[in-house]
């Protein structure tokens, strides 16, 4: 998803079910190509998530005390 | 004997597909930096509620068959009382709910409130929505094995 607004939401885009890691990246990194990844366990590499079939999930970016932070979460009914 | 059989067979079937086929669908998303309650639709038969839903987090997906058009309340979980959600400060919004649609209520860092309906292909696929409630545009958001390279979305 490329140039999300503040505020602004997607619709459900689907998948083929695999294992998936999150990445996103601000304006100023886009200039350099660098780019922010969820972290696993070790804080190294990304984490990789499992997307299964009929699985909903919200990928979220949000700022906390002038923080940026992203996460996914796994909102399957 | 068996006709009969055969059609409660596919009277049972039927009546599953139809239950779960025209379901609408709705989460809720709270960017606002304290907990939140919030409810759908009137106490007697509330469609949707929540009770301390924590600083971005969202709630998960939830199937409903009552459709219509619904209050939404919602009050920080310190306070007593419910307000409703109004556009014009004297009338409550409704918020309609129609069957095989989705929709999101994201609670905006500034407590304002926005209704989404969120589209979806029909099928079982594993689907990913994005939601940017940072401070600035973000350039990229992207699942994938590996950064930029053939993204899945």
């Amino acid at each position: 998803m490329e140039n999300l607004k503040e505020n602004g939401i997607t619709t459900f885009v689907s998948v083929l079910p695999d294992n998936y890691s999150c990445y996103w990246q601000f304006p100023e990194q886009a200039k350099q190509n660098q780019w922010f990844y969820y972290p696993d366990a070790t804080g190294k590499n990304p984490e990789i998530f499992s997307f299964k079939t009929g699985s909903y999930f919200l990928f979220l970016a949000y700022t906390k005390a002038r923080v940026d932070y992203a996460i996914l979460w796994n909102i399957t009914p | 004997m068996k006709p009969r059989f055969i059609i409660l067979i596919i009277i049972i079937l039927t009546s599953n597909m139809t239950a779960f086929a025209g379901s609408a669908k709705l989460f809720c998303v709270n960017l606002y930096s304290e907990d939140l309650d919030f409810q759908l639709g009137e106490d007697s038969k509330p469609i949707f509620y929540f009770n301390g839903l924590k600083p971005y987090t969202p709630t998960r997906i939830l199937s409903s068959n009552n459709f219509g058009k619904h209050i939404f309340y919602f009050k920080l979980s310190t306070e007593k009382t419910f307000h409703f959600w109004s556009t014009d400060k004297k009338n409550p919004q409704l918020c309609t709910v129609e069957a095989d649609k989705t929709y999101c209520f994201v609670i905006g860092v500034d407590g304002s409130i926005e209704y989404y309906i969120l589209a979806e292909k029909n099928d079982n696929n594993p689907k990913v929505c994005f939601l940017n409630g940072s401070n600035s545009t973000i350039s990229r958001m992207e699942i994938s094995k590996e950064w930029n390279k053939n993204p899945a979305a």
